[in-house]
């Protein structure tokens, strides 16, 4: 009986695992994250490395607290200019709201699948854009031709893009 | 086993079978027997609206104990533990990863030469699909 009993929690066991990443979610309660350190419990290196997000930190959810903690992990590994531009862009990126973090996720993945001339060209495109000056853009986009042809280069997905379910 | 086995034709047949017999059950046998249905009897329980024969029978007192519904005993527990562990933990490991993943798709974002700006300027991407036709 017992036997019997446990080969058939064994086989659920075996069914839920194999459906676990669409399933997990829906069969238990959302866990508790696991309490993340406040600003003055950060080590001095992570307090360098976060330094523009000081003032908010402490208001951060634990899953965000942790998502950063990770770039702060990445960090030291990294390239000077691209230190550079985590710091300069941290804070910005910081005030976005969920919805516009995971736009820029999704738009970011697509375009680090697109090949690296096109990636070039979108670089390319986008200091010539920067450049331009704001009634020039504002022309563009109020004289922007009914899209006939398909565009070479697009930064928008053609679908939405399978990215993790918690944007923060 | 000579008792009446009112209504029951299987019981009755699996008594005559029995009965056959009876009487070159060695001592030893008969005593274990015996004790085995006063064990049998002392742990039965009867559940409460199901069908009893009023025989009182063996067959009878063998069935109830055996289809007597669900009992719980302590080792069904552990396999269940085990699955409310195991399933605790992926959950977990689940979630790490996904965090993980997503301090990788941050950190390359922000550390890529095109800024983030790029990616929610709407403008911008009129604009590119425009002259790149």
């Amino acid at each position: 009986m017992v036997r019997r009993y446990f080969a058939v929690i064994v086989t659920v066991a075996a069914l839920l695992g194999s459906v676990f990443s669409i399933s997990a979610h829906a069969i238990l309660p959302e866990p508790v994250q696991p309490a993340q350190p406040v600003w003055v419990e950060l080590t001095p290196s992570q307090k360098q490395i976060l330094a523009p997000l000081a003032t908010d930190w402490n208001n951060f959810e634990p899953s965000r607290k942790k998502k950063w903690l990770g770039i702060a992990a990445r960090y030291p590994q990294m390239k000077p200019e691209e230190q550079q531009r985590i710091q300069t862009q941290m804070r910005d990126w910081a005030k976005l709201t969920p919805e516009q973090r995971k736009q820029a996720r999704e738009k970011y993945q697509h375009v680090k699948k697109l090949p690296p001339e096109k990636r070039e060209v979108i670089k390319q495109k986008w200091q010539e854009y920067k450049d331009l000056p704001e009634d020039q853009k504002k022309l563009k986009r109020d004289t922007a031709p009914a899209p006939i042809p398909a565009p070479a280069v697009s930064m928008v997905p053609p679908a939405s893009n399978p990215l993790p379910a918690q944007p923060k | 086993m000579n008792e009446p086995h009112l209504g029951n034709p299987l019981g009755e047949k699996i008594a005559r079978l029995l009965d056959h017999g009876l009487g070159e059950i060695k001592q030893g046998t008969l005593y274990r027997l015996q004790a085995s249905r006063r064990e049998v009897v002392a742990n039965f329980h009867p559940v409460q609206g199901a069908q009893t024969n009023s025989g009182g029978t063996l067959a009878a007192h063998g069935r109830g104990s055996h289809y007597s519904g669900w009992h719980f005993k302590p080792a069904m527990l552990l396999p269940l533990i085990m699955l409310l562990i195991a399933l605790v933990g992926l959950t977990y490991w689940h979630d790490h990863r996904q965090g993980e993943e997503m301090a990788d798709i941050d950190t390359l974002l922000l550390s890529d030469d095109l800024p983030f700006d790029a990616y929610l300027d709407q403008d911008f991407d009129r604009w590119l699909e425009d002259t790149s036709r």
